[in-house]
This record gives structure tokens, sequence and C-alpha cells, in this order.
């Protein structure tokens, strides 16, 4: 681990901000922090550490010394650490509690602690190490705000701080800061505690993990065996259950070795086995002996139904033999009831046939005289209608001659039937056409009215027709006239141009004209006021010379040479002028002069250009003049609105004599097509017209034919005339038929009554019905005579059967006795039935049992097996096991070459440090009595007596040079191997003042010597010696004004 | 002043001893050696005598510490009171003084006695003259401590660097410009010394001399001296010429004793040199010192050493290399009384019979499962059979899951 950068504010007696440059400290390779005592050199390692884990260095002394007692109520305390690691690089800052002035009211809150720690990159490092270079302090710092901030929690920050350097604050307080009056306790520490540190230092932790893992596992296969046995038992207490078998003992067979309870438990099985086979032979002769019993009970049983039957019987025929002569009866009336039925319904024939008769003839009477009025009927002879009362010969004998008519007549009475119906259908067809008539004069004389109209049509359409040409021709006429008119546009417009173009020249000539006469004014002024000028000018000149003459002049002296001329002589001096006129203002004149004269040249020239524009201008238009140039104009401009004009309007006359053309031709084929229409239309009528009347003639003559015509006007009611007639004919000839065959019926009906009761014997038809029974009694009868012969019939042959006529008369047998002879058979089969099955339950059971048993032998037998290595290996690792020789554990063993090389290194500088008198050994025994783990401690070895010693009777002196051996040799074993803690830095607070000066001088030359191993050592002392001896450093003063300061020496 | 016929013209000489490094008050691995300092001043003085020397120079380190013991201020006082009798004495601190104290009451003294501590007075010489008129300045530089000696050299605001290079580059150029405004005033070019107490580049330490790095660096490039005739250097301990010095001669007289087992095969000794206007003549003429007893070394097995190999170094301060394979009882005990002045013992045994503690080198980069195996076979003698070894592993791997989740 090494340090960089620190800030320090208000912390221990420094009431200010504090940086210390540890990486230019560092370059030294050994550096001291001196100072008066209590000036505050041990605070700046605790300032380091509380940095790091929250607490200072010392176990013994208290957090409250970490916020400054000296600074003001409002200055924040805080450590501002950049420190580099093996894991990278960070910066914490750590602020303590403290009590802040109250931002509103008076008095003071508490600020918690607080910690904030961030990873920078190499970048970050150099920035930051820049940034102090430059003068910046923890504010510049913060405020770069470089790094990737990694928590602002105390517990976390911690945490990744530890993980970070590799060691918790214990152990870094024995290794890297050697604190005062602490430095000795690596030397001194307790090897449980020594094995802790260097694990931690070594990185051999899993050792220690893998030991408890080892016991861990060992308890889990200790258990694992218990259960097995405990399962072991289960199986087989259930085995022995099942067997139920009172000589085996659960215990005993528990306790016996797997071999003997596998055999026990195979002769067990064989026993029940035996026990199954029996039952099953048990079984099989008590069912035979139950079928024998049933079935000579089963005989006897029958044997006595049948005794039973047979008597049963018997008292049956008896019975019927009581009611035979009743029967007998029966019999007979019932024969005759049968021939009866047979006489019956013939009777009822005869009688209808008479009904039948008597109807046909009031039937033919009624007939007869309804068609009295529509035909010629035969001849009754006033024997019409026929009586019908009266006695029966009589009637006879009217009736018989009143068919006898009817029957000759019936031929004729049909034609005059057939005739009516023919006239019937003839009339029908006449019968439309006189309904129709009407109708068809009204058509006739709406056609007549369309083919006047038409006609009307036709005619002014003609007319219309006649005129359309002449329009046409005026409208094209109008049509041409637009387009000439149009056709002129362009050449119009040309005109109007050229006209105005002459107009705006004439313009232009009075502009110019008008140009020059102002040049030409501008040319006197500025000719005036050049005058002016140069007047103006020559005037002052004159004067400013004359006054220079004068000037001159008053200078002259006779005698002595003019300055101007050389005489001698100054005959007339010039006058000084009164008006003084400098150089200045002459030269302001002449440039006023030469101004004015180029401006009249300016006007001049303008004058010219003036003319040359008039001179053009007239040129332009020459051979015109003004007012004929508008006239001219406005001429076109008519014109040309004249010809625009008519373009607008060419168009539409176009479309519009299209358009009447068009309509023209539509006026023409109307014409045409109506034309046709009503030619057609005409035809039509005459046809109709001609028709009508044929028609009408046809209806008329038919009336007239026939013979009814007078009483008939129309053929309506002359059809339905011969209708009725037709009717009442059809009527008399089915009446006339109808009488016929009843007659015919009546007579054979009579005949047939007259067979049948000669057949069955009976005199008349009142015998028959004397017999007749109804057709419910008859049956009844039939079926108990019929019945009561069945049953006689059947009892006989009952008897007769061969089973019955065999029996003995009497028995033999107890029913009884056998019945229960049956019984009890059934009942033993039962019992032997379950005696078996349960026998082969107990042994199925058993059986499965066994098989369990089995498998947990082999399953435990397995786990033993499983287990042993690991218990013995467990046993050995914890050192616990007697096969263990050297009772050294595993974590111990792994750091016990680490162990000697440590004490191998310290020794190397000890030896030196000591003049050779001292060196350290490592130890196999016990230190105290009361620590378990051997292997880690320590022994000093005096060679002057050559006995060795706890290190814990060492003085001051030797205590704090030993010790600090021990730590550079524990740094040196790290650091010689990858992947250990770095321990790139040490401290060491104090303990220089309890060695002597050789002694000094010793340890002195060992400290130096380390700076070429790169290692840094920061010395905290207030030994003179060592200020002289050590260039760089911290030099810590007091302040008067309370506090201190301090100040690197780098 | 010696005239010396040489050629044409007549040359004198300024006969100057130079020395450096006393470090009275010293003790050896716990040995006094003051009364070995005393036999040599006895020598110094008899040689002083003999030589006719015109002044000794003594060039830092009179005391070894900065509060030196009582009997060793003693001594010094009695050996400048003779020393001064004699001959004019220039005495200048070292790295292990106390400057100040050293330099108490310098103006009081004989005028024959210069004690020069102040840094302030670095550029005002000590202007030996004798009686015919030579002269020789000498510049006598304490040792500049960096810190202490900045503020004092710089002239202009911009400071000097805090370094030795730096801060003698410093006093030398003070110095410079002080010859060379005698220089001009005079008509003669003066001899010069410097006294200087620094390491200087070129030259060889031995263990004895204290580390002076100041920043990373203790040395000073032999160039700063140039533009003198001689550099009288103090601070390492073996005699020595300092090559590079552009025109001066440049050397370290070293220490009178041999103070640490290092210098044992330095030949100590006082360098005597002749100095005119010319700059100095010739080489410089070593006096040895006395050796009361000398420092040796001896290494060999115990029988060897208690027997004739060990016989001659029975009076010296010995430093004892214990060959044996396994140290022999009572080995200082018997070293002790065989050699009454040996001051070192060790066992140091050759070879590369180590004797294994039968445990092997656990590092992190290991592979555990070997380890674990190694130690059931070490301390159970049998190695682990297969099963016991897929035990160890898979405890490994519940060990490395644990780690992982913790």
């Amino acid at each position: 681990m090494q340090l960089h950068h620190m800030t320090l504010s208000a912390i221990g007696p420094f009431a200010g901000e504090h940086y210390i440059d540890f990486s230019a400290l560092s370059a030294s390779g050994l550096f001291l922090l001196e100072g008066p005592t209590g000036s505050g050199k041990s605070t700046i390692i605790d300032a380091i550490v509380y940095a790091l884990y929250g607490k200072v260095a010392s176990d013994v002394a208290s957090d409250d010394r970490v916020r400054s007692a000296y600074a003001n109520e409002s200055t924040e305390s805080f450590v501002d650490l950049v420190f580099e690691t093996n894991s990278g690089i960070y910066r914490v800052v750590r602020t303590p509690e403290w009590y802040r002035a109250k931002k509103r009211g008076t008095g003071v809150t508490k600020e918690q602690a607080g910690v904030t720690l961030w990873r920078l990159t190499p970048d970050d490092l150099d920035r930051i190490t820049q940034c102090y270079a430059e003068g910046g302090n923890h504010e510049a710092v913060s405020a770069l705000g470089l790094g990737t901030h990694r928590s602002s929690r105390m517990d976390e920050a911690g945490g990744e701080i530890a993980r970070a350097i590799g060691l918790d604050r214990a152990q870094f307080v024995q290794t890297v800061v050697l604190p005062q009056g602490e430095f000795a306790n690596f030397l001194r520490s307790d090897p449980g505690d020594r094995s802790a540190l260097l694990q931690k230092v070594f990185g051999t932790e899993i050792y220690e993990r893998a030991q408890a893992s080892l016991a861990e596992m060992r308890r889990t296969a200790v258990r694992t065996i218990a259960e097995g046995e405990g399962d072991r038992r289960d199986a087989i207490r259930a085995f022995v259950q099942g067997a139920d078998n009172p000589e085996l003992d659960p215990e005993l067979l528990a306790g016996a070795t797997d071999e003997d309870l596998t055999s026990a438990l195979e002769q067990e099985l064989e026993r029940l086995e035996a026990i199954e086979t029996d039952a099953i032979a048990r079984e099989a002769s008590a069912m035979a002996h139950e079928q024998a019993a049933r079935e000579s009970f089963e005989s006897a049983r029958v044997t006595t139904e049948r005794f039973a039957k047979r008597a049963e019987l018997r008292t049956r025929k008896s019975q019927l033999e009581q009611s035979s002569h009743e029967m007998t009866q029966a019999e007979a009336a019932l024969s005759s009831a049968r021939r009866a039925a047979v006489v019956m319904p013939v009777a009822l024939g005869l009688e209808r046939a008479a009904a039948d008769h008597d109807k046909a003839l009031r039937e033919s009477i009624q007939a007869v005289a309804s068609a009295q009025d529509y035909a010629q009927l035969p001849e009754l002879n006033g024997d019409f209608p026929p009586s019908l009362e009266g006695n029966d010969i009589n009637r006879r004998s009217t009736e018989a001659l009143f068919v006898k008519v009817l029957a000759e007549g019936r031929s004729d009475l049909v034609v005059q039937r057939d005739h009516a119906q023919m006239q019937v259908g003839a009339l029908a067809g006449l019968l439309n056409t006189e309904s129709g008539l009407a109708q068809r004069e009204i058509e006739i004389a709406r056609e007549q009215t369309r083919v006047e109209k038409f006609t009307r049509e036709l005619a002014s359409n003609a007319e219309l027709l006649a005129e359309r040409p002449a329009g046409l021709l005026a409208l094209s006429a109008e049509r041409d006239q637009a387009r000439s008119l149009s056709e002129r546009v362009p050449y119009e417009e040309g005109r109007v141009l050229q006209a105005k173009g002459l107009i705006d020249a004439f313009g232009a000539l009075e502009v110019a004209r008008r140009g020059e006469v102002a040049a030409k004014a501008a040319i006197e002024v500025e000719a005036a006021k050049a005058l002016a000028a140069s007047s103006t000018e020559a005037t002052l000149r004159a004067s400013w010379l004359s006054q220079m003459a004068g000037q001159l002049a008053q200078e002259l002296e006779d005698g002595t040479p003019c300055a101007v001329c050389g005489s001698l002589e100054h005959p007339n001096p010039a006058q000084l002028d009164e008006s003084a006129v400098s150089k200045a203002q002459v030269d302001a004149a002449q440039s006023a002069r030469q101004a004015a004269e180029k401006v009249l040249a300016g006007a001049q020239a303008a004058h010219a250009a003036a003319q040359e524009r008039v001179t053009s201008a007239e040129k332009a238009v020459e051979g015109h003049d003004l007012e004929s140039a508008q006239a001219e104009r406005s001429n076109a401009e008519a014109a040309l609105a004249l010809a625009r004009k008519a373009t607008g309007e060419l168009k539409e006359l176009v479309k519009a004599v299209l358009d009447h053309e068009r309509e023209t031709a539509d006026l023409q084929e109307r014409q045409s097509r109506l034309g046709k229409e009503c030619s057609a239309l005409s035809s039509k009528v005459a046809q109709l017209v001609e028709q009508l009347e044929s028609d009408k003639e046809a209806v008329a003559r038919v009336l007239s034919e026939q013979p009814v015509a007078d009483q008939h006007r129309d053929i309506a009611s002359l059809r339905d005339w011969y209708a009725q007639a037709a009717a009442s004919l059809t009527r008399l000839i089915a009446a006339i038929d109808a009488l016929g065959s009843a007659r015919s019926a009546l007579a054979d009906r009579t005949s047939e009554v007259a067979e049948a009761l000669l057949e069955q014997g009976f005199e008349d038809v009142e015998a028959a019905r004397a017999s007749h029974l109804p057709a419910e009694q008859l049956r009844n009868l039939d079926h108990s005579v019929s019945s009561y012969r069945a049953e006689v019939a059947s009892v006989n042959d009952r008897l007769m059967d061969e089973a019955l006529a065999q029996l003995p008369e009497t028995i033999d047998f107890d029913l009884d006795a056998l019945r229960e002879e049956l019984q009890r058979a059934e009942a033993l089969n039962r019992a032997a039935a379950v005696k078996s099955s349960s026998a082969k339950s107990t042994l199925v059971k058993s059986r499965s049992h066994e098989s369990t048993v089995n498998r947990v032998l082999s399953k435990l037998g397995a786990a033993r097996r499983e287990v042993e290595p690991i218990i013995r290996m467990a046993d050995i690792a914890a050192g616990t096991s007697p096969d263990n020789t050297k009772r050294q554990t595993l974590a111990v063993y792994v750091l016990v070459k680490r162990f000697e090389d440590v004490v191998a290194a310290a020794n190397s500088r000890l030896v030196v440090m000591s003049d050779g008198r001292y060196e350290l050994e490592r130890s196999e025994e016990k230190e105290d009595v009361r620590t378990r783990k051997v292997g880690l401690a320590l022994k000093v070895i005096d060679h002057n007596t050559e006995s060795s010693r706890d290190p814990r009777t060492l003085s001051g002196g030797e205590t704090f040079y030993v010790s600090l051996c021990l730590a550079l040799g524990l740094a040196d074993v790290v650091t010689a191997e990858a992947g250990g803690v770095e321990l790139g830095t040490l401290f060491v607070d104090e303990g220089f003042g309890s060695l002597d000066p050789d002694t000094l001088e010793s340890v002195l030359s060992v400290l130096g010597s380390l700076r070429d191993g790169g290692r840094t050592v920061g010395v905290v002392s207030h030994v003179e010696t060592l200020k002289q001896a050590i260039g760089d450093g911290i030099s810590v003063r007091h302040r008067e004004s309370g506090g201190s300061t301090l100040t690197v020496r780098a | 002043m010696h005239p010396v016929s040489e050629g044409s013209a007549n040359v004198c000489l300024m006969r100057i001893l130079h020395t450096s490094d006393w470090h009275i008050g010293r003790t050896l691995h716990g040995v006094d050696l003051l009364q070995h300092h005393a036999t040599y001043f006895d020598h110094l003085v008899d040689l002083v005598g003999q030589e006719d020397i015109d002044a000794v120079v003594v060039s830092g380190d009179i005391y070894d510490r900065a509060i030196p013991p009582v009997d060793a201020v003693e001594l010094l006082y009695e050996t400048l009171a003779r020393l001064s009798e004699k001959t004019q004495i220039v005495v200048t601190p070292g790295n292990h003084d106390s400057a100040i104290r050293l330099g108490f009451g310098a103006s009081l003294m004989r005028p024959s006695i210069h004690i020069r501590s102040l840094i302030r007075d670095i550029a005002r010489p000590v202007e030996l003259v004798t009686t015919n008129g030579e002269e020789l300045l000498v510049y006598a530089l304490p040792y500049l401590d960096p810190d202490a000696a900045r503020p004092q050299l710089s002239e202009d605001s911009q400071g000097i660097a805090r370094s030795h290079e730096a801060v003698m580059s410093a006093a030398m150029s003070a110095v410079r410009s002080d010859l060379s405004v005698r220089e001009s005033r005079s008509s003669a070019r003066p001899a010069s010394l410097v006294m200087a107490h620094a390491f200087v580049v070129g030259g060889q330490p031995s263990e004895s001399e204290r580390d002076i790095r100041i920043g990373g660096v203790d040395s000073v490039p032999s160039g700063v001296f140039d533009g003198v005739d001689y550099v009288a250097l103090g601070h390492l301990h073996g005699p020595q010429v300092v090559k590079g010095a552009g025109s001066a001669v440049a050397r370290y007289s070293g220490s009178p004793l041999a103070f640490s087992f290092s210098e044992m095969n330095h030949k100590k000794s006082s360098a005597l040199v002749e100095i005119g206007q010319d700059g100095v003549r010739g080489e410089p003429q070593l006096f040895a010192a006395p050796v009361p007893r000398k420092l040796s070394e001896v290494s060999g097995t115990m029988d060897e050493l208690l027997g004739a190999t060990g016989e001659k170094y029975v009076d010296d301060w010995l430093r004892v290399y214990v060959t044996d394979q396994r140290r022999p009882q009572e080995m200082n005990a018997r070293l002790k009384a065989r050699f009454p002045h040996a001051l070192v013992m060790q066992h140091r045994p050759v070879g590369v019979g180590e004797t294994a503690r039968a445990a092997i080198t656990v590092t992190q980069a290991s592979n555990p499962a070997e380890v674990a195996s190694r130690f059931i076979e070490d301390v159970t003698l049998t190695p682990p059979t297969p099963q016991e070894r897929k035990v160890l592993e898979d405890a490994i791997d519940l060990a490395r899951a644990q780690e992982k989740s913790a």
C-alpha cells in the first residue's frame, strides 16, 4: 500500500488545513516526523489510520482526539487521503463527528461522522497530483470531481477499504503502522491472533475455511450414518411385525451383524412359505367335502318338490270334473249364436236397400217437376206425380209404371240436354264480343284525336324550317367580321407603341433643353465665384508679401545687405501693414480659389454634356411634330381597343353559328319522324273501325235466330237460360238411373236373405234374431269354454309326465338334516380359505420387508464406506486424530513455512542490530498454558547464554528493535511473492528513545538500507540524532496562538 | 613556508596536512575507541612537529554525535590545545556534528585555531600568511544541510533548489566570486584551498558513513569545485582521490581509524599537500595512521577457528563466521574465550543443507488440493487415498463457495 496525498483540516492540534505530499516523501525512502512532545507527530499517523479505518491507530487512545479543539466552530474537520493498493487507487474523505455552530440561532448542533470513497484511475491521480503541485487544496481537488463514487456509507466504505488494503485495522496496526507503545503487539501476540494475521497477509484463509468445511462434512457424515442405522432398525422392526412370529426379537436382530441378520430373515421366510403351502392343501379338501354335501341335499330337495306338485294336480282335476255339465250347456248356446250371426247382416242389407229405393223414387219425382220448364218430358198420363201412399200393391204398380216411362224417355232427355250444353258453349264467345263493343268504340275515338294532333304539329314545324337558312346566313356574316377585326390587333399595338415613342422623344428634348439652360446659368455663377476667390487671394497675398516685406524692412540696417536683394542700401523699405495676415490665410485663400476654379471647370463640363443631349434629342424627333404624334396615338389606341373587343366576341360568334346549324338538323329529323308516326296511326284507326262494324253485325244476327229471342235481349241472358235447362235435365237423368239401380239392389237383397235363413236353419229372421248374441258376449262365452277344455287337457298331461308318474308314494329322508350338513361343510370351507389367504399375504409382506432390509443394509454399507475418509480427513486436519503425528492443524501447517521465512528475514536484520546476540526462533511449544494452537509460537534465543527466552522478557529497547525486525521481515516475505498483501509503507511511532546511540546507529543503518529495496519508512521521533540523520520529513511545531502547524521537507 | 628552488623562480609552498572524519566518541560494536583516538592524536601532534606543517585542515565530522560524550569533548580540547601550539588549524563541522555547538566560542579561540561553522562565513576565507608573505586562502565550508543552507546562500529571491548539489554550487560560486575579487585586486594569483564535507560523485563509500540523502540524492558532482587549487574533502572514510573537479585536485583524506568492518582493508592515513601559487605541487604525501588494533574477519568451522586457523586473529577485533552445519554448542562463549576481541560472531552454515523443517512453501498461487494432500502426507507419514483426496477437494470447493458468498 502506498500513500500519495493527504490533506487534513482541524484534526488533533492542527487547527488549519495542511497538505502532505507522501509520494515526494516516499521518494526519499526514509522520512522523519519530528517535533516537540505533544505537537502532533502521532496525530499525522492517527490521521492516516483514521482516514482508512475510522478509528485512530492506538487501541487505547480515544477518538475524541480527532476533532481539533483549536478549530473554530464553523470549520469542518476532515482527512482527505489518496492511497493506492494492488486493487487500485482510492480517495477517501472522512469527517469525524463534531459540533458545528448552528446556522440559525445560537449554540451548536452535532454533525454526524461521515465518509466518502472514490475510486480513481491513474489519470485522475496525475491530475490530482498536478492540482496539488499548482498549489491547490482539498476544495480545489474536490472541485475536480474526479473518480467514481463508491460509497458514502461508513460500513460500506469501510468494508471496501479493508478489502482493498487486505487488512483490518487491528492487523494494519501490527504490520504497517507500529503505534506508540504498541509496536510489540505482533511479537507478543497470542499465536491464535498471529495465525489470523498471517493468514490474512498471506492469503491462506482458504485452508482455515477448508478445515471448517471438513468439520462440517464430518458432522453431516456422522448424522447420515446415524440416520442410516435408524432406518435399519426400523426395517427390522417392520419385518418382525409383519412376520408375526413371537420368537423373533427385533432388538436381537438389530444387534446382529449383517450376515446373521440376512440369514435369520431367510429362515423366517422359509417358515412362512411352509405355512402357506399347508393352508392351501387344507382349503382344497374342505372344498371337496362341501361339494358332496351340496349334491345330496339338492337331490332330496328336488324329490320333495315333485311330490308336492303331484298332489296339487290331483286336487285340481277333481275340481274341474265338477263343472263339466255347465260347460256342455254353454257350448250349445254358443253354436246357435254363431249361426244367427251369419244371418243378421244379410237381413240388415235388405232393409237398407228398401230405404234406398224409396229415396231414389222421391228424387225422381222432384227432378221431373223441375225439368218441366226446360224440356220435353215423356207422357206421364196424369199419373204424375205418382202417389207414394197407399198400400203396397197399389203403390208398387204405380211405381212400376212411373219407372218404366221414365226409363223409356231417358235417351231423348239426354239429347235435349246435350243441345242445351252446346248452345251454352257456343254463346260464350259472342258474349265476350258483345261486352267489349262499347270499349272499342271509345278507343277508336281516342286514336282519332291523336292523329289530328300529329298533323297539326307537322304543319308548324315545316314553317319553322323554312325560316332557318336566313338566320344562319346573318350569324355567319357577323362572325367573319369579328374575325377580321381581331386579326388587326398586333398591327394596332405596333402603331400605338410607335406613337408613344415619338411623344417620349419630344419630352426628352424638352428636358435636355432645360438642362442646357441651367448648366449655362451655373457656369456664370461659378465663374463669378472663381473670380472673387482669385481676387481675394491676390489681395491677401499682396498684403502678406507687403507685410513680409515690411517685416523684413524692419530689420534692415544700413550697411547690412538685404536678405532679399542683397543691396546695402535701403531706400525704400516696405511698410508694415497693420492688418496681420498670415501665410496660412494666404494658403487658405489660394486653396479656396483653386477649389472655385475646379468647380467652374466642372460646371462647364456639365454644360457641354447638356448641349450634347439636346442635339441628340432633336435628331430623334426630326420630321415629326407633337400634335400629329398625339393624334396618331389616340387613333391607334381606339383602333386597338376595337380590335381587342372583336377578339373577345369572336369565340362566341363561332359557337353561335355552330349551334344554329345543329338546331336546324334536329328540327328536320323530328319532322320526318313525326310524319311517319302520323301515317301509321291513321291506317290503324281505319282498321279498327272496320272490325267493329262486323262484330256488331254478328251479334245482332245471332239474337235474331233464336227461338226465344224475344225473351232475351242479349246473349248473356240467352246463355243463362240454356245453362239452366242443361242442369235440370242432367238431374233428371241421374235420378232415373238411381232409381233403376235401387230397384235391382232390392231384389238382390231379398233373395239373399231367403238363402241365408235356409242355410242356417232358421225359419225367419226373427228366429235368427232371438239366437243372436252381441259380439262381446259371444267372445266371452267362447273363451270360457275353450279355457276349461284346455285346462282339463293340461292337467291330464302333466299327471302323465314321467317324472311324476315314477314317484313313489311316500318320502323316506330328512331334508333338514341334509341342509344342516351342507351348512357345516360350507363353514369349514370358508375358514380354510381365510387361513390360506392370510398365509399368502403374510408371505408377500415379509418378502417385501426383507428386500427393504437388504436395501437399507447396502445403503448403509456404502455410506459407511463413504464417510470413513471424511471423518479421517477432518480429524487429521483439526489435529485431533492420533494419526496426526505432529498435532498440527491444516491452517497452521500452511503458515509454518511462511512464518519461518518471516522469522528468518527478521533474523537477518536482528543479527545486525543486536550484533549477533539475539535470534528469533519458531517454537512448537505452547507459549502459554491457555493457548491451544501450536506451531506459531516465538522464542528469542540469547546467544550469550545460549538459552531461549520468552519474547516478553526482553527489555524495552530490545523489544522495540526486535519488533521492528519482525515487521520488516514480514513485509519482506509478503512482498516477495505476488498476491500477498503489499506492505509497502511502514510507520514507526517512537521507540527510538529507548535505544542507546550504537543501537540507534545500527537501527538507522538498517532502516537506511530499506530505501534500496523500494520501501518507505516513516519514523516519528524527537531524538536529535535522527533529525540530523534523516534529511526529509515533516516538521511539526507549536504555534503561539495555540495548536500546531506542520511543514513538509521533501 | 619553504622556498624551493625550482628552476628559474623561487616558488614558495605551503605545507598543509589534510585529515577529516575524526568521529571522537564513536564506538565500534560497543567497544569505546577513545583510547585509539588519543593514540592517533599523539601521532598527529608528532607529525605536525616533524614535518613542519603550516596548517592542519580537518574537514568535518569532528565528533561522532551532535552531543558528544564528555571525555570526547575533553580529548578534542586537549588536542586542539596541543596542535595550536605548533601550527594553524582549521576545523569545520560535518554532518555528524552540531555545527553551532562545535563552533561555540570560535572567535574567542587562540588565533591559530579557526573553527568555521557558520554558513555566512563561507566566502570569508582563512587567510594563512606565512612570515615570508606567502598566502593561502582556505575557504572552510561547513557541512551544508540543504534545508539550513538554502535560505542563507541564496542572493536573489529565486532561492536554491533543495539538494546538496545546489547548495554546494551556490557556496562554490560565492567562493569563486570572492576569489576573483581578490585576484583582481592583487597582482599574483592567490593559492586557494576549499574544505568541504560532502559525498562527491566518484568517491567510494563504506558502511560507516551516514546516508545524507536529501530528496533522494546524496551526492554532489565533482565539477562544482572547479576554480580552486585543492579541495580537502571529508565525509567518506576511505582515503581516495576524486576526479573531474576541473582544475582542482580533490581528495578525501579518510578517517584516521577504521570505524566498521567494511573499512578493514583501508590504509588509514593523513595527507600532506604542498600548495603554491601554481597550485598543488606533485602528489600528496600520505602518512599512515597508527593502528593499535586492527580489524579482521575470519570464517571457518569451530574446530578450525579454535585451532590453527584462528591463531593469528587472537588479538584483532574480529568478525567471525562459523560455518558448521549445525550451530555449535556455546558458540559465542567459546569464541569469546578464544578471541577476546571478537565483536561479531555469526553462524553461517555453508552449503545447501538447510534444515528442512518438514514444511512446504505455500503461496496464494499454490493449488490448495495439492497442499492439503501434502499436509496429510507430512503429518501422517502416508499419502491420502483417492477417496480421501476427493474428500479434501470437496472441502476446498465448499470453502471457496463460502468465500465467494461471504
